[in-house]
């Protein structure tokens, strides 16, 4: 049975600028595939045998790559309606890589001769120094980045779809102490505007801990704001899905998803018991129906 | 220190479980994800302000142990990136996204082995371009990766030539052109890096290949610097100055507390240099979001001597303080803070002229001063020269293994000390003195800076200590100063 998260998502589509031509990737339950490669393990062959690599096989692998980059986390959109602003120009972004830098802003103060030939003095070398750290090529977590952001460039559904992916592998692992903090920054990134919207409150007064364990969490109120655990699945079925709030209500739990329609478990108020809600989506918007 | 080592330095602090990394890292994770909010229900693409909040506080935990680097720099890291990816930030390039401006660098650890540090003091009168100049190598530092020489270059002024075009390649030149050779019959040559005006050049000629490290084996080298002038030798026999070790504490501080006290020292330099007062804590220092992190991960007492230091400073020259700091109760004062303070005039110091420090420049002379301090902080430095005119001195100081702290990298200069070392000096009057930092560098292969004294040297002194403090302690040397002019 098909996972209520990747259910929950309708499928997306990009086209994406391949040797071909432009191309569709599309992603469907959970799955981001490229239609206009069917043979694609002959292509990777070729590929592993030195062919180059097409931009839609190379967005597949990156996708499975990074499916559960934490990074995601800390990049991706807070909201559904969080726009990230990326070029989906990979010829682009080589060249801004490895374009030369201009010399930036020097502290006051600061004397500096600019001759050409000999040792630049001592501030200009500190500029000097930081350049051509900067030039000396990717970094292992520099290009990690890159791809991640080659990917989330696909667009916000997609952006949505990658950020559910990772929560979904993280959300059944033994999660080891030193991730703690990236994960419950994760979820509070993402469960605090939520709850500012919900309550009227400041969303710097959400204080988020991962729930571990059986059950949905738990919400209690505040003297100035919220208190909330929940699991990391949250973020996959719930908030990627757009189904956070529904009917001034906040959703903890998605039980079941069949087609468009969904049931969640949802609470009006923090402290109260979750209490299932049928939902519908029509036009990418969740109503409550009978 | 290693990092297990400072995290359990701190584990006397922690109120939860002993997960102090992991406190320290929520804080920031938290303060990362606000900062990005805040930056995003603002107009405008402006989020600089957003991000060296964050800059700041990871920065400062990571200075005292509360959070690995790698950690506390991926968060800052972390939140340029997502700024940039949402255009809040003006330069929003994919070279911004995949190297953002802060990173640390990955400084280059002290090397070990011996250092030595000799002194030159000998001035070479030549003619460079047709101009009458005086070269003048004040120290030869041979550590163990490399060999520095601390040189300069003056013009012979006869008359009054402001407004005169940039020092020509010729000045340069000199400087690059020198051959050292050594009493094993090696010759090295070297590459000039610095600056200067149009009558004066300063700065360090790194050899080409470093002498043996600690000058062994040797016993004198010469430096040829050509255009006319005889060669310099330089006698190897004589013996550094060793400097005393002390590794006293102040109040046994801790390292977040010895960095609240070194930030208060730079606060106290400002407000008494430059008189350029503001009305709060926060508009004269970035303090207030090093004590918020501090007192919000536990890294230090809210009821902090060194707290109270700093807001008794705040109080004393009126400032309006932070809630954090504002019911804390006047302390006394280290004695050297008061000294230095209770010595300016009324007015204060005030910013020197371009004119004034080119006159002072004119009319100084180099004295002997070659120290070589033992580790500190994993630090290891040197001083290789010193200039002086009066009651002005100025020393070169040159260091290896010094880390790069969040505000240099901010500021892409050194324009304060690196932190978290803090430098004083004492005459043998008793008087206390400043320091500040002129033509700063600070990279991955080390610290080079000037050394200025405030308030100014008193002229019945006859020595100084020199005072260098650390996190971990603090280590003196005392330099004669009836050696040279005055």
């Amino acid at each position: 049975m098909t996972e209520p998260w990747r259910a929950a998502l309708p499928p997306a589509s990009a086209t994406v600028a391949c040797a071909a031509g432009p191309h569709r990737l599309r992603w469907k339950e959970g799955v981001l595939s490229a239609p206009a490669h069917p043979d694609s393990e002959a292509e990777l062959v070729l590929t592993a045998l030195g062919g180059d690599e097409t931009e839609c096989l190379r967005l597949v692998r990156l996708w499975s790559q990074h499916a559960d980059d934490l990074n995601v986390f800390t990049i991706g959109p807070r909201t559904p309606t969080d726009r990230l602003k990326l070029v989906r120009d990979e010829r682009a972004t080589v060249i801004q890589l490895t374009a030369p830098l201009a010399p930036r802003r020097l502290a006051k103060g600061h004397r500096v001769v600019v001759t050409a030939g000999i040792g630049p003095p001592s501030v200009a070398h500190v500029v000097a120094r930081h350049n051509a750290l900067r030039r000396s090529g990717f970094d292992p977590v520099g290009e990690h980045r890159v791809e991640l952001l080659a990917l989330l460039a696909l667009g916000p559904a997609f952006q949505l779809r990658l950020t559910a992916t990772v929560a979904s592998a993280w959300a059944d692992r033994k999660i080891p102490p030193s991730t703690e903090p990236r994960l419950a920054q994760a979820l509070a990134g993402r469960l605090a505007p939520v709850a500012a919207g919900w309550l009227g409150i400041d969303p710097d007064q959400v204080q988020v801990s991962r729930h571990d364990g059986p059950g949905w969490g738990d919400l209690e109120r505040t003297e100035s704001g919220l208190r909330a655990t929940l699991p990391l699945s949250w973020l996959a079925s719930v908030w990627a899905a757009g189904l956070s709030v529904v009917d001034g209500r906040l959703a903890v739990g998605v039980t079941e998803v069949n087609g468009p329609r969904a049931t969640v478990l949802a609470v009006r108020r923090p402290g109260d018991r979750p209490e299932p809600l049928t939902v519908v989506r029509r036009a990418s918007k969740w109503t409550v129906t009978p | 220190m290693t990092q297990v080592a400072r995290i359990q330095q701190y584990a006397r602090f922690v109120t939860r479980n002993g997960a102090v990394i992991q406190d320290a890292e929520t804080y920031l994770r938290s303060l990362a994800e606000a900062q990005l909010r805040q930056a995003a229900g603002r107009r405008g693409s402006d989020a600089w302000r957003e991000l060296q909040s964050v800059q700041l506080a990871a920065g400062a935990l990571s200075d005292v142990g509360a959070i690995d680097t790698a950690t506390a720099d991926e968060i800052a890291v972390d939140l340029e990136v997502a700024l940039a990816a949402r255009g809040r930030i003006r330069n929003d390039s994919f070279e911004r996204l995949i190297t953002p401006q802060w990173r640390r660098y990955q400084v280059k650890p002290a090397p070990a082995g011996p250092f030595r540090t000799v002194s030159v003091e000998t001035q070479v009168v030549t003619d460079i371009d047709g101009e009458p100049a005086t070269i003048t190598p004040f120290a030869l530092v041979a550590a163990p990766d490399r060999t520095v020489l601390t040189v300069e270059v003056n013009r012979i002024t006869t008359h009054n030539r402001v407004g005169w075009a940039m020092t020509s390649p010729g000045w340069y030149d000199v400087l690059s052109q020198v051959i050292i050779t050594d009493s094993n019959g090696g010759k090295r040559g070297g590459k000039f890096w610095g600056g200067g005006s149009h009558d004066h050049v300063g700065g360090r000629v790194e050899l080409n290949s470093p002498l043996p490290a600690g000058l062994e084996g040797l016993t004198w080298v010469e430096l040829d610097f050509g255009a006319g002038a005889e060669p310099l030798r330089v006698d190897l026999s004589r013996a550094p100055v060793q400097p005393m070790v002390a590794t006293r504490e102040r109040h046994e501080a801790t390292p977040a507390e010895r960095y609240i006290d070194a930030a208060t020292e730079e606060l106290l330099i400002t407000l008494v240099r430059n008189r350029k007062i503001g009305t709060s804590l926060a508009a004269n220092t970035e303090l207030d979001r090093v004590i918020e992190a501090f007192t919000a991960t536990g890294v230090i007492e809210p009821g902090s001597l060194a707290l109270s230091r700093l807001a008794t400073v705040a109080r004393r020259f009126k400032l309006r303080l932070p809630d954090e700091l504002a019911g804390l109760a006047d302390t006394e004062l280290p004695e050297e803070w008061l000294s230095a303070i209770a010595a300016m005039p009324p007015n204060g110091r005030g910013e020197d002229s371009w004119d004034s420090r080119r006159f002072r420049q004119q009319l100084s002379g180099a004295l002997p001063a070659a120290i070589v301090f033992p580790e500190l902080g994993g630090a290891r430095w040197t001083v290789a020269g010193m200039r002086r005119a009066g009651n002005w001195l100025r020393m070169n100081v040159l260091g290896w293994g010094v880390p790069v702290g969040a505000r240099h990298l901010m500021h892409y200069g050194l324009d304060t000390l690196p932190e978290p070392f803090t430098w004083w000096a004492r005459d043998d009057t008793g008087q206390w003195y400043f320091t500040s930092v002129d033509n700063g560098g600070l990279g991955e292969d080390g610290a080079e800076f000037d050394l200025e004294l405030t308030p100014e040297l008193s002229l019945d002194a006859t020595s100084l200590d020199l005072i260098l403090s650390g996190l971990s302690g603090r280590l003196t040397a005392t330099i004669p100063l009836d050696g040279g002019p005055s």
